[in-house]
């Protein structure tokens, strides 16, 4: 059996794999929408679509990965959200993007970084609530966010570690 | 390959994390609710919820009221008013509760407390 091609080093098959991962984050986000979260702690979610995005990071170049966090963002907002929840989305996506670049860069393991990313996903959120309400009562939030992106975070992660390792076993794990 | 997920360090970081957070969420707090006294719609008096107290509030019309604060929570123990409805009203603890005094023009009511959430959610 052919391996599968792993990193998209030719750009027409580069530009294709993106192209299906976008779509793919779009069909994620809307599955989770049919899973209701709000009742058990409000504004925590799993964050399904972010298991494309993890892998992205791993997949493509560092501009490229960014491009496809920041369309997912606004396609999946502008689909499903409004603008409040595009600015939440917005702020939880670039600090959780830039802890994980960050983590990956320092060789740390596919799951601890997927965990770190939702930990600063949730608290990305956490201070675009405080900048556009301007109260600190959120600041009661702040465990219960954290620990359900820990644990979005962990569940994401691990199911990214074994996609990473099946489908592309020669991804990039360290630039 | 390594087939672990996660490398000792990262797990030890991890946990320490959850465990700052989970002690965190646990730790008691002083709620910073607030029991408001008003007559005739003016504050005359304040209290913290979480502190055991009993207050003598004189209303209108020559009407007195014992207000005690028990248990996160307070009510009207004696009123010398006639109605008594206030006396007999369960002692409240949520932002959106209120116990009225007509005849003393007294209401009592509490700040930055808990409020009831919604029943439920759909959508």
């Amino acid at each position: 059996m052919d391996r599968m091609p792993t990193r998209a080093d030719k750009p027409a098959r580069r530009v294709a794999l993106f192209g299906v991962l976008l779509a793919l984050t779009v069909a994620l986000a809307w599955a989770e929408r049919l899973i209701p979260m709000d009742a058990v702690l409000p504004g925590a979610k799993l964050g399904l679509a972010n298991l494309v995005v993890l892998c992205g990071l791993y997949l493509f170049p560092m501009p490229w990965a960014l491009a496809l966090t920041g369309l997912k963002i606004l396609l999946t907002g502008l689909l499903f959200g409004s603008y409040y929840s595009l600015a939440f989305s917005a702020a939880g996506g670039a600090l959780s993007f830039l802890a994980m670049v960050l983590c990956k860069r320092l060789g740390r393991t596919v799951a601890f970084t997927s965990v770190l990313g939702g930990v600063f996903h949730n608290l990305g959120q956490l201070l675009c609530a405080w900048a556009l309400l301007g109260s600190m009562g959120i600041l009661a939030y702040f465990p219960a966010l954290l620990l359900a992106g820990m644990g979005a975070g962990a569940a994401v992660g691990a199911v990214g570690a074994l996609i990473l390792r099946r489908l592309w076993p020669d991804a990039d794990k360290t630039s | 390959m390594d087939r672990r997920l996660f490398t000792a360090r990262e797990l030890l970081c991890l946990a320490v994390l959850a465990l700052v957070l989970v002690a965190w969420a646990v730790w008691p707090k002083s709620s910073g609710a607030a029991v408001v006294v008003q007559r005739g719609g003016g504050e005359i008096g304040r209290y913290p919820l979480d502190v055991p107290a009993r207050v003598e509030v004189s209303g209108a019309n020559g009407f007195s009221l014992t207000v005690v604060v028990q248990d996160g929570a307070v009510h009207v123990e004696n009123s010398t008013c006639p109605d008594l409805i206030c006396q007999r009203h369960a002692p409240i603890s949520r932002s959106d509760q209120a116990i009225i005094c007509l005849p003393g023009q007294v209401s009592i009511s509490v700040e930055g407390g808990e409020r009831r959430g919604p029943d439920a959610y759909a959508g």
